[in-house]
């Protein structure tokens, strides 16, 4: 009997959780109304009591948080091929487990794959493991926002570009020629701390703008203003990570750019930190 | 349920996008179950990133038999609140004057809800552990009976038992505090 009676405040409780009215939990069981009534107001005010929310603000921080964490766990060939590694660890430990209940050819075929996974691995992880100075100056230049911002507005395309990087001093710091692919004709310079992996100037040879690092302006700031846009906050809310950000600023004009990635697809958003507006969003 | 298998199946083998959906279904309600717990909100906010950071660095170790997604996630919630209260046994519960109620637009609603959670937390002390963990998990954290039951490693039979329980504690608690406060 009491078995009976605590099914039924269950299934009642279940039905006041989902949405349902406490009158229309009692209609279903006239017997037990008396007995239901009082125990069901109070699970409605402890429902109610229980109705809190996290600060919105605290929502966004959190979700940006994970999604940063998120995206770097991600296996991807990175420069140092740590999770390289990993991931193809896992796929010959699956393909060694997949072989034992696979017919002869089967075998034979993933056989040939795992030599060839093997092979092909021991070409790619030592090129990746000594990618030289020269060549990640080259990637860090051409992978940042401000310079792929610029090319755009120029109307070069980024994979197109040739680029060249010569060592500027004895340190870490490059210069990357950036060289139409039609004319062979120098675009600009970018110069790139590969210690540090940023760029710390762009300069274009057409009009004198001269750009550097961001200053006086945080990356917090610089996003609070990005979301102001429907299409920003879109992203964002669709768990986009924040990328690198570069500045645009010269003494005629600051403009920030800012990369935001999820999955392959990656926008370049230009703000200007002054007006507290975005200027444009490029789809990459 | 089938659906959030796949998703669990899926940020297993390294999908962020799955693991993303994963937390946008539990977020809330681990907040919920969490601040109803410390009372405090900047500690339930650390407290829950904690959970989904735990979740993501041990999800490959997470099994789907017998037990759901949600209790898996709950109960890491549960040991992040008991170490909670282990450290700081010897300090008081704070107020919940910071946490937001979902009324909070209307300041006349969010009074009486402040109230209320007040006298629910209140009423809630007087409960045994197993009574008022059936409570948080029920209705802060929106868990169904079978879920709870394999948060606290109990049958659904004995969860049922205890949520009753609780039921006519807390009416007999909160009926005699009201008739003390109508004089």
């Amino acid at each position: 009997m009491a078995e009976e009676f605590e099914h039924i405040l269950d299934e009642c409780i279940d039905r006041l959780l989902r949405g349902e009215s406490l009158e229309q939990c009692l209609q279903r069981y006239p017997e037990q109304a008396a007995q239901l009534e009082p125990l069901l107001r109070v699970a409605l005010a402890t429902q109610k009591a229980s109705s809190v929310e996290p600060r919105p603000e605290f929502k966004v921080q959190a979700r940006q948080q994970l999604s940063s964490v998120l995206y770097r766990q991600k296996p991807k060939a990175q420069p140092g091929g740590v999770p390289l590694l990993d991931l193809a660890k896992s796929r010959i430990r699956g393909g060694v487990e997949g072989l034992r209940s696979r017919p002869v050819w089967q075998k034979a075929l993933a056989s040939a794959l795992v030599v060839a996974l093997i092979v092909g691995l021991c070409l790619t992880i030592p090129a990746l493991l000594g990618q030289s100075p020269v060549a990640l100056a080259e990637e860090l230049a051409i992978e940042d926002p401000g310079v792929q911002i610029l090319l755009i507005e120029k109307d070069f395309d980024p994979l197109g570009v040739h680029r060249a990087a010569v060592k500027a001093d004895g340190g870490s710091i490059y210069y990357v020629y950036l060289m139409n692919p039609k004319d062979d004709a120098l675009i600009g310079t970018v110069t790139v701390d590969i210690k540090e992996r940023m760029v710390t100037k762009i300069g274009l040879i057409e009009g004198s703008e001269q750009f550097g690092p961001v200053a006086g302006v945080s990356k917090e700031d610089i996003v609070q203003i990005a979301r102001r846009h429907h299409r920003v906050r879109e992203i964002l809310d669709n768990w986009a990570e924040v990328g690198r950000m570069s500045c645009l600023c010269s003494p005629q004009r600051k403009v920030v750019a800012l990369e935001l990635r999820l999955g392959q697809k990656r926008w370049l958003v230009k703000i200007d930190p002054t007006e507290g507006e975005v200027i444009s969003i490029f789809e990459r | 349920m089938q659906q959030e298998e796949s998703l669990v199946r899926r940020a297993q083998q390294g999908e962020p996008e799955a693991f993303a959906q994963l937390y946008e279904v539990h977020f809330d309600r681990i907040y919920r179950y969490i601040v109803l717990k410390v009372r405090n909100q900047a500690d339930a906010e650390d407290m829950t990133q904690q959970v989904f950071l735990k979740a993501l660095e041990s999800i490959g170790s997470y099994r789907w038999r017998g037990m759901p997604f949600s209790s898996w996630l709950f109960r890491i919630a549960h040991n992040q609140v008991v170490d909670y209260f282990r450290k700081r046994r010897k300090e008081k519960t704070l107020p919940l004057d910071e946490t937001r109620a979902v009324s909070s637009a209307d300041p006349t609603l969010l009074a009486e809800q402040r109230l209320m959670m007040e006298q629910v937390a209140v009423a809630s002390g007087q409960l045994t552990e197993a009574q008022r963990e059936v409570i948080s998990l029920r209705f802060a954290g929106g868990l169904s009976t079978a879920e709870v039951a394999k948060v606290m490693g109990k049958s659904e039979g004995a969860v049922r038992v205890l949520q009753h329980e609780a039921l006519v504690r807390l009416r007999r608690i909160l009926s005699s505090s009201n008739e003390e406060a109508n004089g």
